[in-house]
């Protein structure tokens, strides 16, 4: 069977690794004997969702966030019906927050968002740089990852991840990303998914189960030592 | 009077600092607190020429350094590389005399990207310099268009010639509203590609307004000739460019006359020695002369080290952690002979600094390209060997070429199993882990293999 993954506005979301996701899941798809097909959606280009098995979009610059949002402003009732539909979906860095009803940017200007969630996201001075570990209830093993953000987000009231060191949504508090559904979603950027292999192999279970391919996600040789010594490093 | 006291008390505290091995800012930290508006004090010389940019910052100050005093000028830089306000006031105070003037003709200021703004809220450079923005220490930076507002902030007087690398977009854009702006850059060479080859391209997307830009042709990275279409932001014609360029021969030559032998045959190394043509034209130096002075130039910043292990023979390119385009230089190298070697890859302490864990700049390095034959094997060393040796899986890189050392202690043993040269890429704050279990050769034994 092919799974089919639909990866939005690469060259505009793929800050600091942020694409080694896609390549983790297809080359982990493909290993269990599966093929993995990925389609860039370059700006311009009208996506249907319903095609793909799977959607991803990546970390951004600020300036790059808002011009991605104005393009998928154009999109936003399909994106909604395909998330609704229980398509999987995983946003991460500042993609997560164009899910909301809007960024103020650190002008004041105020962009209205996408507004599947009750969330709001306003940008700050002072950026956000820290390791951060995190609880999730979809699996027992902990989350490792950076948060590189320069803005605080309202809560909301199914986080994806609770925040045990570093930041989440605001610096109060816990909360961390969202999820729904088949949507996840995570201010944390970078290579998520090679860093956190369960994590990973829960959601490849997902792509499996939906599309009815009997796999068993699998773990490469070295993930499991280089999860552990990030643990490890940041002492939790 | 207190201008007086606070310049003999950093030079005093250099001194001591010095006896004591302490680094050069703790003195001009001092300084500051005492009068901390002393920077605003000082009668600068005519030409202040600041040069900052992610990479080539230390490498470029100092072939200006050398280029301008062989063409017969007094020039005060800081060698030691602090590129802060207290390193920046330390290197001002100690180059006074006691009425506050700063006795060399040239002031040659190194500066950190996002602490220039506190630097030059006291004193505007003459001349300066940007050299590029790159992905770099995002745990710390965030990420380059961050910086780029950062650095905005720091050209404050309308009087500052800046000087920019006019291949680089999102430099490019500091002259947007700009009175004075000096460009350098590199004309196609047979190196150039149509495409980028790179795992990201940060050139997709215009810096100023993002919709889709087109290119004539890359040198590296987002580096070469480009245009939007969308709102006409494009590489300018540089006054002073590379007009061709030959990486066997090491040679470049600038506006098709002045020729530069170079001493590391690598394309990224050449903008430091363009930008440093550059800045001693603009000084005034003469040209042919500048040319000749950096000719074969042996950097003395220790960026490249060679050593000996047992019977083998290496050479250390001090790369930066964090810092992609900084490691693909050095791959470029390593690459760049077809005479068989080992390349040890040592990731052990991300900063030397701080800790992180961060490891997402690994998946933004082409290590793709290591796949060449003459690598015959490859060495994944330190605390992140594994997430090294997960990278590489997602190469094509045979895996039995790969080898896992957690401790870098164990290097020495496991060079002693193979031959040919040993090619090692690391940062500053691993380097030593590899240099005090081998033997450092003094410049002079220098040999290169590549």
């Amino acid at each position: 069977m092919t799974v089919k993954i639909l990866s939005l506005y690469r060259n505009l979301t793929n800050l600091y690794g942020s694409d080694a996701n896609i390549r983790c899941l297809k080359k982990h798809i493909e290993e269990t004997g599966n093929a993995c097909v990925v389609t860039y959606l370059e700006l311009g280009q009208a996506p249907d969702f319903s095609e793909y098995d799977f959607v991803y979009m990546g970390a951004a610059t600020e300036r790059s966030q808002k011009r991605v949002l104005s393009e998928l402003m154009q999109y936003k009732a399909e994106l909604s019906s395909y998330i609704q539909n229980g398509g999987l979906c995983l946003f991460c860095g500042n993609s997560f927050e164009l899910l909301g009803k809007s960024i103020t940017a650190i002008d004041g200007t105020v962009f209205e968002a996408l507004d599947f969630y009750d969330f709001e996201t306003v940008e700050v001075a002072r950026r956000v740089v820290v390791d951060t570990v995190c609880d999730c209830r979809l699996v027992p093993e902990k989350i490792v990852g950076f948060m590189n953000k320069q803005s605080r987000t309202s809560i909301v009231t199914n986080p994806l991840f609770r925040v045990v060191k570093g930041a989440g949504n605001a610096p109060d508090r816990n909360d961390e990303g969202i999820c729904d559904k088949g949507l996840f979603a995570t201010e944390l950027s970078g290579p998520l998914l090679v860093r956190n292999p369960h994590f990973r192999a829960m959601l490849e279970k997902r792509i499996y189960e939906k599309k009815g391919i009997e796999a068993l996600p699998l773990y490469f040789m070295y993930e499991e030592k280089a999860y552990k010594e990030s643990l490890k490093g940041l002492s939790v | 009077m207190i201008k007086a006291i606070v310049i003999i008390a950093c030079k005093l505290l250099t001194k001591v600092g010095k006896m004591l091995g302490k680094g050069s800012s703790l003195p001009g930290k001092i300084a500051l607190k005492i009068c901390p508006n002393v920077l605003s004090r000082i009668k600068y010389p005519e030409y202040v020429i600041a040069v900052t940019g992610s990479n080539g910052k230390t490498s470029s100050v100092e072939l200006m350094a050398h280029m301008l005093q062989e063409c017969g000028y007094s020039v005060a830089y800081n060698k030691e590389g602090s590129n802060q306000i207290e390193g920046v006031t330390t290197l001002v105070l100690n180059n006074c005399d006691l009425s506050g003037k700063v006795k060399a003709q040239v002031l040659l200021i190194e500066s950190d990207e996002r602490f220039a703004r506190y630097t030059f809220s006291h004193f505007a450079p003459t001349h300066y310099v940007i050299t590029n923005l790159y992905r770099d220490q995002l745990s710390r930076n965030g990420h380059p268009e961050m910086v780029f507002d950062a650095l905005k902030d720091s050209i404050k007087s309308e009087d500052t010639t800046l000087v920019l690398n006019a291949d680089d977009p999102l430099v490019s854009l500091f002259a947007k509203g700009h009175k004075n702006t000096v460009w350098f850059g590199m004309e196609k060479t047979e190196f150039s590609t149509e495409q980028n080859n790179s795992i990201y391209n940060d050139g997709a997307h215009c810096p100023n307004c993002k919709e889709p830009m087109e290119y004539d042709y890359y040198h590296y990275a987002h580096i070469g000739s480009y245009e939007c279409k969308a709102c006409g932001h494009k590489r300018n014609a540089p006054q002073y460019s590379i007009t061709s360029l030959d990486l066997k021969e090491g040679r470049a030559v600038i506006n098709g006359e002045y020729t530069i032998n170079l001493f590391l045959k690598s394309v990224y190394n050449v903008y430091n020695s363009l930008a440093a043509f550059t800045v001693s034209a603009l000084v005034g130096a003469d040209k042919k002369k500048a040319a000749e002075a950096i000719s074969n130039y042996i950097h003395k910043n220790g960026r490249l080290t060679c050593f000996s292990s047992g019977e083998r023979k290496g050479v250390l390119l001090t790369s930066k952690h964090e810092n992609s385009v900084s490691y693909n230089q050095s791959i470029a190298l390593a690459t760049s002979s077809n005479k068989p070697c080992t390349v040890v890859i040592i990731v052990d302490a991300i900063s030397r600094k701080y800790f992180t864990g961060e490891i997402s700049w690994l998946w933004d390095i082409d290590f793709e390209k290591l796949s060449s034959p003459s690598v015959e094997k490859i060495i994944l060393a330190g605390r992140y060997c594994y997430d090294l040796a997960n990278r590489f899986s997602y190469t094509d890189i045979d895996s039995k070429k790969i080898e896992i050392v957690y401790d870098t202690a164990d290097l020495p043993n496991r060079f002693a199993l193979g031959n040919g040269n040993i090619i090692a890429i690391t940062c500053f704050s691993d380097r030593d882990k590899l240099l005090s279990n081998v033997e450092v050769l003094p410049p002079e034994e220098f040999v290169l293999p590549f």
